[in-house]
């Protein structure tokens, strides 16, 4: 079997969530000599997109894309050491570190949960703040782990006016310009996001994680 | 500033500021409610506007199917001239299809009747407000048991104003000395205006002290005038959810509005109405559990309900009590977000009130295998009950899969798979996305009652009675909840759709002195429970997500 058909059934298999033949598609692919780098930006990334696609189409749902990154983590975890020798060979593939957390006054916290742990199994590095997050808490974060996205979730109008606040402090921190502020949450829309100065504004998780690799695109792109 | 001439035909003509949003202007009006605060996200206030000079659709309207030409959102357009408007939105009233009529044995009312004169001679100095001055009378509080003097000629005929201060509507009952009705009626909440959901009206009401202030008028405009031709109300008695309780008694709502989520005060509350009624508000049992709620449980508690048993009130806010015993008090209390999917945020969504599609059957399918549906009620939108009796067809009839995948009977339009309800006279359409929300609306309910059984170490098959509360409730065959998983499967003779249970509780707390202590002595015992910050809350609703029936 050629390579690009073990990289056929590794993208047909992530997007039926069926584990166990994606982690036997990887290691199929390895053992062909495939490079950990290529698998990950071939069949895994295109068959997240996939899934994203099929999210927003509805025939996928929550459950759905929880799998997918439960696998797609899975995956990495198998791959890290190699991605780690390759990217010290290749200058790599920029990952970013970004600090997410649900606004003070608020304590739902599913919809960013799954944002987080998407972003996560795009090999980001994702800082949980939890629930209930203060200004002050987003920006010790952002300083402490050098971030370079800010993920804000509420679920309620009463809530949400609180990024203001965020944006604010992070300004007078002189902070803001050095992150990328992703704001969500049922209670958000896109003219709010402009409203409160925000960079962006997520419908969805599908959405968030695409918004972070557009960033992600345009951050190397500058590099 | 210019002038322009709104005439709305069959409602007269009106001349606003050249510029102003024809939404809030409609509204204030009280000519058409704006469900989402005139946001342009529920698509509510249609118009069609005949003749005249307006701006340009918005981004909003022009997202939305049926929205174009001259059907336009009155709160996405500006009256730039003479306009005509029709209003296409027609406001009705739901009654509750049930409702629990209950005699009250031996009725006493909790507080005492003594004439005006001696109020002001033997209590004068316990008197708690000096509305006491003026036409009727006031109330003392005693002990949590209240004194109300009342004009001489009414102490023989003396009547009583029971209130469910509902999000939508406002029901209310009239009812004698004896406990007997007088008359009944219901309204539209006037805050309908300020949005139909209590989380925009809460949102307006911390953003500005004016709007909060206004809603206060409203209520308090509108609460007298429903006993206006009765001159001999010694009492007024109101229960709501803690927002609308909050608004009406302008309490701070910072409280409410972010964490903790619980009122500033629990009550329960005495106030006087604006001609000078007084009026006691039932307790709140804690943020999203309000008064309401607390009336529901006085009614079951009344009735001598044997335990466990669960009191369930679906709506846009779920309220789920479950006693599971009376000696020792084990009560557990809490509120699901289920979010708009039952109330009218879908793509071809109405609220109650509007009116709407309440039921729907599979009919059968066409030679192109597209399911085919009969309905019930007017086609200009899904009710909540009708999404809940149309998702309970497309499970029974396996239409979609376990995990809510549309598979069968659908057609594709724009690349996503949706049913067709109906053609005439605008597209009716169930989509699969808003079967997601649907799903996410769900799966919040079957949480908080699987939770609260699971609290209490209870499986469901231990339910003696299961309560449906509410008018939504009233409207959705209890087959469909249970088979959808809005309810405990239990037996279906253990099920009881009470309709409102809110007056017929107010009534037991009014006229029986005894019970009133009871529940008042209950309340602090009741366990409140926090779904959202349950461990393991996440993966228990996204279990939830499922369709069981399909397992």
């Amino acid at each position: 079997m050629g390579l690009e058909k073990v990289f056929q059934e590794i993208y047909q298999c992530l997007i039926d969530l069926d584990r166990d033949c994606v982690l036997e598609g990887v290691k199929k692919a390895l053992d062909m000599g495939a490079s950990a780098t290529s698998i990950l930006l071939e069949p895994m990334s295109r068959a997240m997109n996939e899934i994203g696609r099929l999210y927003e189409e509805g025939e996928y749902f929550i459950a759905e894309l929880i799998e997918a990154a439960s696998i797609f983590k899975d995956v990495l975890g198998m791959l890290e050491d190699r991605l780690v020798r390759e990217s010290k060979g290749l200058g790599g593939a920029r990952r970013l570190t970004i600090v997410i957390g649900t606004v003070k006054g608020d304590v739902h916290d599913i919809g960013k949960t799954i944002v987080a742990t998407m972003l996560q199994a795009q090999g980001h590095r994702v800082i949980d703040l939890g629930v209930d997050v203060s200004a002050e808490k987003f920006v010790e974060a952002v300083k402490k782990y050098n971030a370079d996205v800010v993920g804000m979730s509420a679920l309620l109008t009463t809530t949400a006016r609180y990024m203001r606040e965020i944006i604010e402090k992070l300004e007078e921190e002189g902070l803001r310009s050095r992150v990328f502020v992703v704001v969500g949450g049922a209670a958000t829309s896109r003219e709010f996001a402009q409203e409160i100065g925000a960079d962006a504004w997520a419908k969805d998780a599908v959405e968030a994680v695409k918004l972070v690799e557009e960033f992600v695109k345009r951050v190397r792109g500058r590099r | 500033m210019d002038q322009v001439k709104i005439t709305i035909p069959g409602h007269g003509v009106y001349i606003a500021p050249k510029g102003v949003n024809l939404g809030r202007f409609l509204a204030s009006k009280k000519l058409l409610p704006l469900p989402c605060g005139g946001r342009g996200l529920c698509g509510q206030c249609i118009v069609r506007i005949i003749e005249g000079e307006v701006s340009s659709p918005t981004v909003y309207e022009k997202l939305r199917p049926g929205i174009g030409g001259e059907y336009r959102l009155a709160c996405q357009t500006r009256v730039l001239g003479d306009t005509v408007v029709e209003l296409i939105y027609k406001p009705r009233l739901v009654v509750p299809r049930y409702s629990i009529e209950i005699a009250i044995e031996e009725p006493k009312p909790i507080y005492r009747l003594i004439p005006y004169r001696e109020v002001l001679t033997s209590y004068k100095e316990l008197l708690l407000s000096s509305s006491i001055e003026g036409d009727l009378g006031g109330v003392i509080s005693f002990n949590r048991v209240a004194v109300a003097g009342v004009r001489e000629e009414c102490m023989g005929e003396i009547n009583h104003l029971l209130v469910d201060l509902g999000t939508t509507k406002i029901a209310y009952q009239i009812v004698d000395n004896n406990a007997k009705l007088v008359r009944e009626g219901i309204v539209l909440n006037p805050l309908l205006s300020y949005g139909s959901d209590i989380i925009t009206r809460l949102t307006k009401a911390v953003e500005s002290r004016k709007a909060a202030i206004e809603m206060y008028n409203e209520l308090n405009k509108t609460l007298p005038s429903l006993a206006r031709e009765n001159k001999c109300i010694g009492l007024c008695m109101v229960a709501g959810n803690s927002v609308m309780e909050s608004l009406f008694l302008k309490m701070p709502l910072n409280t409410l509005a972010e964490k903790p989520f619980q009122p500033y005060l629990r009550g329960p509350f005495l106030h006087f109405l604006a001609n000078n009624i007084p009026c006691l508000v039932a307790p709140l049992i804690s943020g999203f559990v309000g008064g309401d709620a607390f009336a529901d449980l006085a009614l079951a508690e009344y009735l001598k309900t044997p335990t466990p048993y669960m009191i369930i009130d679906l709506g846009t806010n779920t309220e789920v009590i479950l006693v599971a015993s009376r000696n020792p008090v084990e009560v557990y209390v809490t509120s699901a977000p289920a979010g708009p999917a039952f109330e009218g945020h879908i793509t071809a969504g109405s609220i109650m009130g509007a009116g709407g599609i309440e039921r729907i059957w599979l009919k059968g399918f066409n030679d192109r295998g597209e399911a085919v549906f009969e309905y019930r009620g007017s086609p200009t939108g899904l009710l909540g009950s009708g999404v809940v009796s149309l998702v309970a067809e497309i499970v029974r009839n396996k239409l979609v899969d376990k995990r809510g995948r549309i598979v069968k009977g659908y057609r594709v339009v724009n690349g996503i798979k949706s049913f067709a309800i109906t053609e005439r006279p605008r597209p009716i359409v169930f989509t699969q996305i808003d079967l997601r929300e649907f799903q996410k609306a769900m799966a919040a309910v079957k949480t908080s009652w699987k939770m609260l059984l699971d609290k209490a170490g209870c499986d469901p098959g231990d339910l003696r009675i299961v309560y449906i509360g509410g008018t939504f409730g009233s409207f959705i065959d209890p087959l469909d909840a249970m088979l959808l998983g809005l309810v405990p499967p239990i037996e279906l003779s253990s099920i009881v759709v009470a309709g409102n249970m809110v007056l017929p509780g107010l009534k037991t707390l009014l006229f029986n002195r005894k019970h009133y202590k009871y529940m008042l002595e209950l309340l602090p015992k009741i366990r409140h429970v926090n779904l959202a910050e349950e461990k393991d809350f996440m993966n228990k609703w996204i279990k939830n997500l499922e369709f069981n029936a399909l397992d």
